[in-house]
């Protein structure tokens, strides 16, 4: 990710641990990023999401009762004047369990960083949630980014007609 | 990349590690008081605030290199959320409560040793109760 391209980001972090909030805030301003909003509760970060443009949100999971789902899920269906729907989403959580990650992916969250955080692991998701958009899907059952990541890896089609790219 | 944007990048990492590692200062500044605060939680069964503080301190834990600390309070609040596969008895909890706060008596001087057979001791207890611990 380029530095000039970092500087212009608006970031919003949604955790209610300060301390965890705080730490992510210094390692997002030690990248150069100018504008990074801190809200600790889901209250405060859905009047934030409907009030001011933003490129990204960190949201912890467990947030008020494992809310932080319910709060991505309805930033997905439903479109702020003043951001999109299909905004980039990292999930930071520190229980990673197989049912948390499939919660986190069908409420359609872009990325996942686990606790312990690094900030290289944290620059990495940053670039791929903002410069690796995957497709974002819009149906009844689903809405968020395509949930398959795997491209150019698929096994030979023998049916009539190959969906698996539309 | 070349050699002015590499150089820019190196230090913008280095930024943001001396930004982790100030937090890993205060975080074990704080780190005795925490534990205090969550044995309290659990004396007074305040089953919310034990969750709360115990996730808290699991994930911070985890951030700045207490990954002993991290195991006994993911313990803990797995038990209080009612996670568990066998029910967990009064002494087993304030067993694991013990071993935490020894953990943390003396954050400046963390002694590994002492902490890994410490929970080489816990590790029944904790694995009778969560078996994924």
């Amino acid at each position: 990710m380029e530095l000039a391209e970092l500087k212009n980001l608006k970031i919003l972090i949604v955790d209610s641990n300060v301390f965890i909030s705080k730490t992510l805030y210094s390692i997002l301003e030690a990248f150069g990023i100018a504008e990074i909003m801190v809200c600790h509760t889901l209250e405060e970060a859905e009047k934030k999401y409907y009030n001011t443009e933003m490129d990204c949100i960190f949201v912890d999971f467990i947030m008020e009762d494992k809310k932080g789902i319910d709060f991505i899920k309805n930033i997905r269906a439903k479109q702020s004047s003043k951001n999109s729907s299909e905004i980039p989403i990292i999930l930071v959580t520190g229980v990673t369990s197989i049912e948390t990650i499939i919660d986190a992916r069908d409420a359609g969250v872009s990325e996942i960083i686990s606790k312990p955080f690094s900030p290289d692991q944290i620059l990495q998701k940053l670039d791929n949630a903002i410069n690796n958009k995957r497709q974002f899907i819009d149906v009844e059952e689903y809405i968020g980014p395509n949930r398959r990541r795997r491209k150019g890896n698929k096994s030979e089609w023998k049916g009539e007609n190959d969906r698996r790219d539309t | 990349m070349d050699k002015n944007t590499k150089k820019s990048h190196t230090e913008m990492m280095a930024r943001a590690e001396n930004a982790v590692k100030k937090a890993a200062m205060e975080f074990s500044g704080n780190l005795t008081d925490r534990v205090h605060d969550l044995e309290q939680a659990i004396i007074q069964n305040s089953p919310q605030d034990i969750i709360r503080m115990a996730y808290e301190l699991e994930s911070e834990a985890a951030t700045f290199g207490w990954p002993r600390v991290t195991r006994i309070c993911k313990w803990l609040r797995k038990v209080f959320s009612g996670e568990f596969d066998n029910k967990p008895k009064a002494e087993e909890i304030l067993k694991a409560i013990k071993s935490l706060k020894i953990m943390v008596s003396d954050p400046k001087k963390p002694d590994e040793d002492r902490d890994i057979e410490l929970i080489r001791e816990l590790y029944p207890i904790l694995s009778r109760v969560v078996t994924d611990i």
